[in-house]
């Protein structure tokens, strides 16, 4: 039985979504972190119940997740671009493409697998609305500091965790055959490490965060 | 149908050595170029940073050289003022002074002469003491207007009966910038001065153009002219005065153009917008 450091990730950075976050405004994202991260939190734990304890599939509950990240982290994109004056017209188009996959793949698997095709259309969106973001960023003459700027360090590390999980997410139906039949955890190493920058990036913009509104 | 348009439909046995492999590559990759690119990102936001101190620091350089300016208007002012007050108003007084002293109190009718004479030269002086006053006050600029504190220089100069001096107004302001005017106001009078002082001129003309994109001023004189290389090279305070109204009019985004030869008298044109 592999250890389970995503859930251990995950819930590090609920705890510092809660102590840095609880008296952040409720207007905006931030305080919707903490129940975001929650939602994750229980839904590693169940999916790894799941398959660890009851031997059971969790693909159903992974494809909950999906729709579900893609919702809550549109909005950040959102709120983070809406600045730089792009329109939200993109981003409900954005949604409206995932949807049609997710919708798609999901009436053809039945649920029964992993939504494959909607995760790594999601991972697209996501690269190119981080990749948006990093461009405008750079045609802002104002000067931040970057390590201290909490919604750069937050879309850094959506972009660094699936901008490099593509290869993993391509082959995640082979990477699982190959766990299976030769017990070659390569899909829980890489998602571990990804997993670290990822939640590491979250928790570090939430204590970000929490210094700038002290 | 195309033979890579077939492979993406038909699942490929590849062995799974090579997918691990293929998967780390691709990781590698990603990693490498993500990396390269938040590395970018960092390092061009430092070069806005040091651009933003290049700024700052441009910043203070221009300030310093704003408060040096004000001095030296202030320290030009101030040697106005003080060669107003000792080569007219003392001067005068001391007139007034002369004829009081001279008058015999036993002689009736030569006091009343005394007193009338007095009389002229002390309301001589309340004038140009007004006059004065007027020239140097902001909140006058503001009420009259630089074309009719330009027009009082003008007739001054001609009280003396040794100049004969015409204004030309082209246009009207439509929006006024007080201390773009003031700054034109100073170096108008700054001109006029050294046409006194060093171009034995008789005809001094003034050509004031208001025009969308800014103001014009041209003041042309008949006099001896001069060089202005010269000036630039010459040692001492010869060319001090010309470099501070350029610095002067830089630092309202205006320019000034000198243009003299020796015998042809000097045309000087003051832009701002």
């Amino acid at each position: 039985m592999l250890y389970p450091w995503a859930f251990t990730f995950e819930l590090i950075c609920l705890i510092c979504a809660v102590v840095f976050l609880k008296n952040s405004t409720k207007v905006g994202y931030w305080h919707a972190f903490i129940y975001y991260m929650l939602f994750i939190v229980l839904l590693e734990g169940a999916g790894w119940s799941c398959w660890f304890i009851f031997h059971q599939k969790n693909h159903w509950l992974y494809n909950i997740e999906l729709p579900v990240t893609c919702f809550f982290l549109a909005w950040v994109f959102g709120k983070e671009l809406a600045p730089f004056g792009v329109s939200k017209r993109w981003g409900w188009l954005a949604l409206l493409i995932f949807t049609t996959v997710f919708v798609y793949e999901s009436l053809h698997t039945k649920l029964t697998d992993y939504n494959s095709w909607s995760a790594t259309v999601r991972a697209v969106l996501f690269i190119v609305a981080s990749g948006i973001y990093f461009y405008l960023f750079l045609k802002k003459t104002d000067y931040v500091i970057l390590y201290k700027h909490p919604p750069f360090l937050l879309i850094a590390g959506i972009f660094f965790f699936y901008f490099i999980s593509t290869g993993a997410t391509i082959f995640i139906e082979e990477l699982s055959k190959i766990y299976i039949a030769e017990g070659v955890p390569l899909r829980h190493v890489l998602f571990t490490f990804l997993n670290a920058c990822l939640y590491g990036c979250f928790a570090y913009s939430f204590r970000c965060r929490y210094q700038q509104t002290i | 149908m195309p033979l890579w348009v077939l492979c993406l439909f038909i699942p490929l046995q590849i062995p799974t050595n090579h997918i691990i492999l293929l998967v780390v590559l691709i990781t590698l990759i990603f990693l490498v170029a993500a990396g390269f690119l938040l590395l970018y990102v960092a390092m061009y936001n430092k070069k806005k940073k040091k651009h933003k101190e290049e700024k700052i620091a441009l910043k203070s350089v221009f300030e310093n050289e704003l408060l040096k300016t004000r001095l030296e208007i202030q320290e030009i002012t101030l040697r106005h003022i003080s060669q107003e007050i000792h080569d007219n108003f003392a001067q005068t007084l001391g007139l007034v002074k002369l004829t009081m002293s001279t008058a015999d109190p036993h002689q009736p009718e030569q006091v009343g002469g005394a007193l009338l004479r007095s009389k002229e030269l002390v309301g001589q002086v309340i004038q140009d003491m007004r006059q004065l006053s007027h020239s140097l006050s902001p909140d006058y600029l503001e009420q009259q207007g630089l074309q009719a504190l330009i027009a009082q220089q003008l007739q001054q100069l001609e009280k003396t009966n040794q100049y004969t001096a015409k204004l030309t107004v082209t246009g009207y302001p439509e929006q006024r910038n007080l201390q773009k005017e003031m700054v034109v106001l100073r170096i108008v009078q700054e001109l006029l001065n050294n046409t006194v002082k060093h171009a034995k001129a008789t005809i001094i003309s003034i050509d004031m153009l208001y025009q969308q994109n800014g103001l014009t001023v041209t003041v042309k004189d008949n006099g001896i002219g001069f060089d202005p290389a010269s000036l630039s090279t010459a040692a001492g305070n010869a060319g001090l005065g010309l470099i501070n109204m350029h610095k002067r009019m830089e630092l309202v985004e205006g320019t000034i153009n000198i243009n003299s030869c020796p015998g042809n008298g000097t045309t000087v044109v003051i832009s701002v917008t």
